[in-house]
């Protein structure tokens, strides 16, 4: 088992740590509410060291990665963040990520740990592109107040240039305007610094000080769930199609546009007692039309939250339906899959 | 008699003729923020390693498993209105229920605190 660059840090914290995609990583610190509403009314910061950080150099590394990735790269500057998806030729999605377009020869992208191994294959095995992946210490900080804590503890002062999904290169890190919490928000990717990683745990040490809260994957979920952001495994696999997810605006290719058969969907109820899980199945009266990918109580909204894909006649026909938990029938309503919307996230 | 503990995450302590039975600081540390405990009721009967009930958290939901046989005299009602004690102080005033056992045998099943510390670190 692998541990990141801020493993101590949260074990000294007396933090709850649980094997995740390979890596030991806090689930949370001191509670998952108190972290949560952190990033929504305050300011929250993420390990995210253990997500795969791939780096490509190649003379044509544009050209070369626009062959593989769901978007189109030539229409965007350097100094972007795209978030793509990386497709089979099914159009199933092999995993979500972010990529950091830096210059013509030089593109990184970020994608889920637990395909790091997968993603790496199929690029090689497929385009025969190489990509290196970087062992560095890397934060998501994230919340209203991002913002200032980042410019005083990175002693930054251009950091108001930075526009939503874009990103710029410091001397020891990159710093992008990304995340995945639906706040302001940023992520560090601290360059390689050797074994100690003095200016990642020195910024952490900073981040704390100043109230920054740190925060687990638990938060993380439930505030991407609040989203409506899908995440790998759950939402999407290799038998879920971009049409099927919702993320057609993600495709600026020539990808001939399908009629999905099913949607994925909000499902929301007032009752806390009875809380959707993944696979749990859902009902019209006896016939089974869809099924659950991530559920949970949201604190925040008050409300029992889920994220479903159901069939598309039923998502376009009807307004409730059944979601068997535990064995019993228990009705919500069918929403759109951002329950939480923060209209100022791109300004 | 000290707290006793089952190998599925409950604690069971004597007071007086009744038996008080709630989860463990491990279990409620392991599910996260509880949101709603779902209980039995007064005069239910308890089978030893059957479910009771569950406690769903914000992260997952798990099965309360028996720790002994007997009879439900009284639940922890405060729990529907404050879950969180559940997290707070699993094992004081997170108490789920108290309970008249006919029968003492059944506990020689449970494990004693050192025997759980063990267990929980082996698992």
């Amino acid at each position: 088992m692998k541990t990141t660059p801020f493993y101590e840090k949260f074990k000294k914290l007396g933090a709850f740590i649980s094997d995740f995609a390979g890596f030991k990583m806090p689930i949370y610190i001191s509670s998952i509410k108190d972290e949560h509403f952190a990033v929504r009314n305050n300011v929250g910061m993420f390990d995210i060291s253990h997500m795969a950080f791939f780096i490509f150099r190649h003379p044509n590394a544009l050209e070369r990665m626009n062959q593989v990735l769901a978007a189109n790269l030539t229409t965007k500057k350097y100094g972007d963040a795209i978030y793509s998806l990386i497709l089979n030729e099914k159009l199933g999605i092999l995993d979500d990520t972010i990529v950091y377009l830096q210059s013509n020869s030089e593109i990184s992208l970020v994608v889920n740990a637990a395909n790091a191994t997968k993603i790496k294959n199929w690029f090689f095995e497929n385009f025969e592109i190489e990509l290196e992946r970087k062992y560095g210490a890397a934060l998501a900080v994230q919340g209203p107040k991002s913002k200032d804590v980042l410019s005083e503890v990175l002693s930054l002062t251009d950091i108001d240039k930075l526009a939503y999904y874009t990103f710029f290169e410091k001397d020891n890190f990159i710093l992008a305007r990304t995340g995945y919490t639906a706040e302001l928000g940023y992520e560090i990717y601290f360059n390689d610094q050797g074994p100690k990683h003095t200016i990642a745990l020195e910024t952490w040490e900073n981040l704390m000080a100043i109230g920054v809260k740190p925060c687990g994957l638990a938060a993380r979920d439930i505030l991407r769930l609040e989203a409506g952001y899908p995440l790998y495994s759950h939402e999407l696999t290799e038998n879920i199609t971009p049409f099927d997810a919702g993320l057609t605006w993600t495709l600026s290719k020539n990808i001939n546009n399908q009629i999905p058969k099913k949607k994925l969907v909000g499902l929301e109820s007032p009752d806390r007692r009875a809380i959707p899980r993944m696979d749990d199945p859902i009902f019209i009266a006896n016939n089974k039309v869809g099924y659950i990918t991530s559920g949970s109580y949201s604190f925040f909204l008050e409300k029992t939250i889920a994220l479903a894909y159901l069939d598309r006649k039923v998502s376009d026909d009807f307004k409730e339906v059944e979601v068997q938990i535990r064995g019993r029938r228990i009705k919500f309503k069918i929403v759109k899959k951002s329950f939480y919307v923060n209209s100022n996230l791109r300004s | 008699m000290g707290k006793l503990y089952s190998k599925s995450h409950e604690w069971v302590e004597k007071i007086e003729d009744i038996y008080v039975v709630g989860i463990t600081k491990h279990a409620a540390k392991e599910l996260g923020d509880v949101v709603y405990i779902e209980m039995p009721a007064v005069g239910d009967t308890l089978e030893f390693g059957k479910s009771f009930g569950v406690v769903e958290s914000v992260k997952s939901v798990s099965d309360l498993i028996s720790p002994l046989n007997g009879e439900i005299k009284e639940i922890n009602e405060e729990l529907d209105v404050q879950p969180e004690l559940i997290n707070q102080d699993a094992e004081a005033a997170g108490w789920i229920m108290k309970v008249t056992v006919p029968d003492e045998a059944v506990l020689a099943q449970l494990i004693s605190e050192s025997e759980y510390s063990q267990f929980i670190s082996e698992e």
